[in-house]
């Protein structure tokens, strides 16, 4: 393997391979769900953003648990450390992208008035305890799931273009610690009100 | 703001799965040089080629946790990712006028790295090439013709990869090519 290549790959266990495993808990509260990193978590902050990947030669000398531990210390930091923003933010680009934040849950309704303004079938649903509501999972196409990225520090983006007719786009948002976390879902239909911890449903 | 605690530092990031890690391994392992080679039909500048693979790979690794095998095979997806990946590249550049803020806050590359990075960038020139000369094509028959022809993935993939139908996929092979032959540009 090329130094470029080994190089790489060093970095991308010591700063992403968590993303594998991420968020802890969520993959058994939303087993299948695809999971996008929240913003304010080490896989949302500058810090460790792709585009500075290798700005840092180490080499992986920690155990990844260890590792884990410090990452989510930093990243907790971090968070602590920023200015509260809104609630939420859905801003559209040119190309029909979706760019779209949820900071607090609350900002789950106007974000979701915001996506249907806009005509689009993307909805943001949160995750709560003893919600009942139901919804019939519809296979993703992966050149839909590719379009789902995650937005440095800012979210997520979506191609709403890309949602076939018929279907809802569900963005899942659940909180963890003082962050909201993003996964997505595609969903027959109009998208259930709300996503329960653990439902088969769900992921 | 809620205390940090042990329980949350858990929470919020843990270990990754080691059989996960393991089957990202073998991609990564089996896909680098063609995704590299991608983006070295698509710059001769080694800085980018590095960056676009990295980024190439960090969303792969972050997707690949909940990628469903039910979906097909790897190979696309990571080609849809890569396809992603230089189109917010390409809309980053064009919004930057400067070189300065175009390389502003990209990765450093050791000598080493740099010069392996042009031995694969020449190695590509043929790729370039047959990318300058799809130039009159729609930019997505370009796309479908060298994913198919250049990189090699079966039709089928490429449709995956391009998020057209495997149908649709062979009509614009077949109306690019026809395109190409007439012109006298490629024997595909």
């Amino acid at each position: 393997m090329s130094r470029f290549q080994e190089r790489l790959w060093d970095e991308l266990v010591c700063d992403h391979a968590t993303a594998l495993a991420y968020p802890a808990g969520s993959r058994d509260l939303l087993p299948g769900l695809t999971i996008v990193e929240p913003r304010g978590t080490a896989l949302g902050t500058g810090a460790l953003r792709p585009g500075r990947l290798l700005r840092r030669p180490r080499r992986l000398v920690a155990g990844l648990v260890a590792l884990a531990a410090v990452v989510a210390t930093v990243s907790i930091l971090t968070t602590t450390g920023t200015t509260p923003s809104a609630a939420y933010a859905v801003t559209q680009k040119p190309d029909g992208a979706l760019d779209i934040s949820i900071n607090e849950l609350t900002g789950v309704v106007g974000a979701n008035a915001q996506l249907a303004k806009l005509g689009v079938s993307v909805r943001v649903v949160p995750v709560q305890a003893g919600c009942t509501a139901a919804g019939a999972i519809a296979p993703m196409a992966p050149s839909l799931a590719a379009t789902v990225a995650h937005i440095e520090g800012e979210g997520v983006t979506v191609q709403p273009g890309l949602v076939p007719p018929g279907d809802t786009l569900v963005l899942a948002a659940k909180q963890i610690g003082a962050i909201v976390g993003l996964g997505y879902k595609l969903y027959r239909g109009t998208a259930p009100a709300c996503l329960p911890p653990g439902d088969s449903h769900a992921g | 703001m809620a205390p940090l605690t042990a329980e949350r530092s858990k929470q919020i990031l843990a270990p990754p799965d080691p059989a996960l890690l393991e089957q990202f391994e073998r991609l990564y392992r089996s896909q680098f040089d063609a995704i590299a080679a991608y983006f070295a039909r698509r710059s001769r500048d080694p800085q980018v080629v590095a960056d676009l693979t990295a980024d190439t790979f960090v969303e792969a690794m972050r997707s690949f946790g909940s990628y469903d095998p039910a979906r097909g095979p790897l190979r696309p997806w990571l080609f849809a990712i890569a396809h992603n990946v230089y189109a917010k590249h390409s809309e980053r550049a064009a919004r930057r006028h400067d070189a300065a803020s175009r390389h502003a806050g990209r990765r450093s590359l050791d000598p080493d790295e740099t010069d392996e990075l042009e031995q694969r960038i020449d190695a590509a020139e043929r790729g370039r090439e047959i990318r300058q000369a799809l130039a009159r094509l729609s930019p997505l028959d370009r796309e479908a013709v060298e994913l198919v022809d250049v990189a090699e993935l079966t039709p089928k993939e490429a449709a995956v990869a391009l998020g057209v139908s495997s149908g649709g996929l062979r009509v614009r092979l077949s109306r690019a090519r026809a395109k190409l032959r007439k012109d006298g540009q490629l024997d595909v």
